[in-house]
């Protein structure tokens, strides 16, 4: 197989991982009990989009399939709806961060569009969740420039 | 990759395009205006998105001034204002390291208003056009230089569609929002 291309599945699979392990984080918080009522609303919704993300990019050719685990490592301080929504927010950077890393690494024009286009929206839900943290929810000018 | 990273990947292809035109080694080549490469796709994806920067900005300033200064809105807009500044200024230079000169900024732009929905509306524009340009782009430097740009034009549109009382994500990907 074309090295590009097998490089390109790798970095795709990576990106359905990330998806995996970030799904495990939200359902196993959502039925914790302690999240607040305004933060279950948030997570659901941050549940569905990355399911579709999950989806899509599983979907893409050349991605090799993996089936999650059964358990992923998660974050400490999960006791509180402000502990959680923390650890939510920097799951989600992570995982922006990682598909922006992605981007100039892949060799098809096509799969960098198909990355941005979920990059978008894992950006956007580290806005709502610092919106819902009452920090500013977007405090620079490039996503590379991070969060601190 | 920070802000001198992205003026360097964004520059990548005008040197790339010098490079091979002179058969020089592309680190040591430097662009100059004779050695200028032709307009490339890629040219024209930064230019477009240093004209669109500019009308952001603007847009804001205006939104700005609509608003009383103690106005809880004014500081958000006032920094989505100073985003898109840093944006066109970024692009501007990645143009100029490449050779050739980016758009200037006009002294009006033509706005469909400056209320929330309507500056949603516009970064949710500007985000769907990063996007396209995003899976154009020869230089996958490029394409991640877009992205990160891209990401806070998303992220914009989001904190304003809140303020206007809706969806802050209504659909999981961008080309559906």
């Amino acid at each position: 197989m074309n090295e590009a291309r097998v490089d390109d599945g790798a970095l795709l699979a990576a990106a359905v991982e990330r998806e995996h392990r970030v799904l495990f984080f939200y359902r196993t918080v959502l039925g914790s009990g302690k999240l607040a009522p305004a933060s279950v609303e948030i997570a659901a919704g941050l549940v569905a989009d990355h399911e579709a993300h999950r989806a899509f990019i599983a979907s893409l050719e050349g991605v090799p399939r993996r089936d999650p685990l059964a358990s992923y490592p998660l974050p400490p301080s999960l006791s509180t709806d402000g502990g959680i929504l923390r650890a939510a927010t920097d799951l989600e950077e992570e995982a922006a961060q990682a598909l922006y890393g992605s981007l100039a690494r892949l060799a098809l024009p096509p799969l960098r569009l198909a990355l941005a286009s979920v990059l978008a929206v894992e950006a956007q839900h580290v806005a709502v969740l610092r919106a819902a943290q009452r920090l500013e929810p977007v405090p620079h000018p490039f996503l590379s420039d991070g969060l601190s | 990759m920070d802000r001198r990273d992205f003026l360097r990947s964004a520059a990548l292809l005008g040197l790339g395009a010098a490079a091979a035109c002179s058969g020089a080694s592309t680190a040591t080549t430097t662009p100059t205006p004779s050695s200028r490469p032709a307009s490339s796709p890629d040219v024209e994806i930064l230019a477009s998105a240093v004209a669109r920067e500019h009308r952001a900005a603007f847009a804001y300033g205006a939104a700005v001034a609509s608003v009383a200064p103690d106005d809880p809105s004014s500081s958000v807009l006032s920094r989505f204002r100073d985003h898109h500044e840093a944006h066109a200024g970024a692009l501007s230079r990645a143009l100029e390291l490449a050779g050739h000169v980016p758009p200037s900024r006009r002294d009006e732009y033509d706005l469909v208003g400056t209320a929330p929905l309507d500056l949603a509306s516009l970064e949710n524009g500007l985000a769907r056009d990063y996007l396209e340009a995003c899976g154009k782009a020869v230089a996958g430097e490029l394409a991640q230089s877009l992205a990160n740009i891209m990401a806070i034009e998303a992220r914009h549109a989001a904190v304003l569609r809140a303020v206007a009382g809706q969806a802050s994500v209504p659909e999981p990907f961008l080309a559906d929002q």
